[in-house]
């Protein structure tokens, strides 16, 4: 009798520590597909647009591409564009490349990236190797060599970084310019 | 056989590739000069910090700047641009310094601050450490002031108009250039509160406290008409002044 006890004890002691594992794991899986739903996942996009809108219904960003490739977390944009408005201030920023981590605000961009501010009054046009566009702070910035031009100057100069939002810049080096 | 014609062919390719290049770049070097003569001003810094908001540029380190009309090196530039109006240079250094060459004055100039407005043609500047400027290879001057103010035309060449200086006293020397003998120099050294010069007329006035200091001879007098010309010089007549000549004993 005591032995027989002792044994259903044993087997039900078991079968709740199975039971208890059995559920961790399921939670485990369940906080994985919420977290992460693109983990495994890739796909491609062709004619991409996405926008983004300030709180007050104000388009803040909106990109487009040819094709865009998501890769584990990643996407990859073929000719982007991304056209930034701030401040009643129309930019647009285009490369032949751009990578987007989902987890960060960061934009890479790389191969031809022109930046243009198409205003009449105060033209702007930078152009650059690659460079890294923080889409929170409204950031451009980059180490690689540029050239900038405005309404009445060329510039070139090494490393640079663009804020947007008060539309001011810091060229890092080697500045070099022609002003007429 | 073959391997010579070859050779022969690959050297007429790199001839051909050699003078495609050459007139390739004869060409990007002459377009780049083209697109630079038309250039106001060239500029070359260490970095440069820019606010198109407020219209303000600043350029930091080692800071060169090259126009038709002077030369500049500062630790600092800041080039405001207002829009319809005429940029703003103000250049810092320690000190500054400006160069000016014109067919009647070599002009240098180093000071804590130098101001150029680009609509007036016009430098103001404070704290000048020294002026030093030949003025139609017969006179060089030394200037040491507080302040001053110079003039000059930019078309259709660079002319000097005028200087104005003040100082508490500013320091003012003419040294005479003979021309038959390099060597014989005479000094002439003045201090006085206010200096104007007229390039056009080779005139130079200096006011308010005047002293000038020539072979021996200390003269004081309250103004002092100087011609840059011939280096001759004389005091106005007036009630008011008072003028006292000094000779040393063996003079």
């Amino acid at each position: 009798m005591n032995k027989r006890y002792y044994l259903v004890l044993a087997i039900t002691l078991i079968a709740l520590v199975l039971w208890q594992w059995f559920k961790a794991e399921q939670l485990k899986a369940s906080i994985e597909q919420i977290d992460l739903p693109d983990a495994t996942s890739k796909f491609q996009i062709k004619q991409l647009e996405m926008r983004q809108y300030a709180a007050n219904g104000q388009l803040l960003h909106l990109i487009q591409s040819d094709l865009a490739n998501s890769n584990e977390n990643i996407w990859q944009l073929n000719s982007p564009l991304i056209k930034i408005n701030y401040n009643n201030v129309e930019w647009s920023l285009v490369a032949s490349k751009a990578t987007i981590e989902q987890t960060s605000k960061n934009v890479e961009l790389s191969q031809g990236v022109t930046l243009k501010n198409t205003s009449k009054d105060k033209p702007f046009t930078l152009i650059t190797d690659n460079a890294s566009y923080n889409s929170y702070a409204k950031q451009l910035s980059s180490l690689a060599d540029l050239y900038l031009t405005g309404s009445s100057s060329e510039i070139k100069a090494t490393g640079f970084e663009l804020d947007l939002s008060n539309e001011s810049y810091w060229l890092k080096s080697d500045v070099q310019g022609v002003f007429y | 056989m073959l391997s010579r014609s070859a050779n022969k062919i690959l050297r007429l390719l790199m001839g051909l590739m050699l003078m495609t290049i050459t007139s390739i770049y004869a060409e990007v070097q002459a377009e780049s000069l083209n697109s630079q003569s038309d250039a106001k001003f060239t500029l070359t810094a260490d970095g440069s910090r820019g606010n198109k908001v407020n219209n303000l540029t600043e350029y930091y380190g080692n800071v060169h700047y090259l126009s038709p009309q002077f030369e500049l090196n500062a630790d600092k530039l800041s080039v405001k641009a207002p829009e319809n109006k005429g940029r703003t240079l103000v250049a810092e250094g320690s000190p500054a310094t400006l160069t000016q060459l014109s067919n009647l004055q070599h002009m240098k100039l180093l000071a804590q601050e130098i101001r150029f407005n680009e609509q007036e043609n016009s430098l103001r500047v404070k704290n000048i450490d020294g002026l030093n400027a030949t003025i139609n290879q017969s006179a060089n001057i030394l200037l040491i002031a507080d302040s001053m103010e110079y003039r000059f035309s930019a078309q259709p060449k660079v002319e000097p108009l005028f200087l104005t200086a003040s100082g508490q006293p500013l320091s003012f020397q003419i040294t005479t250039i003979n021309s038959s003998d390099e060597n014989a120099k005479e000094v002439k050294k003045l201090t006085a509160k206010e200096l104007n010069i007229n390039y056009q007329s080779g005139v130079a006035i200096l006011e308010g406290d005047v002293t000038l200091r020539q072979a021996g001879e200390l003269i004081r007098a309250e103004k002092i008409i100087f011609d840059l010309n011939d280096q001759t010089w004389e005091i106005p007549a007036s009630t008011n002044q008072r003028i006292e000549v000094i000779k040393k004993p063996n003079s």
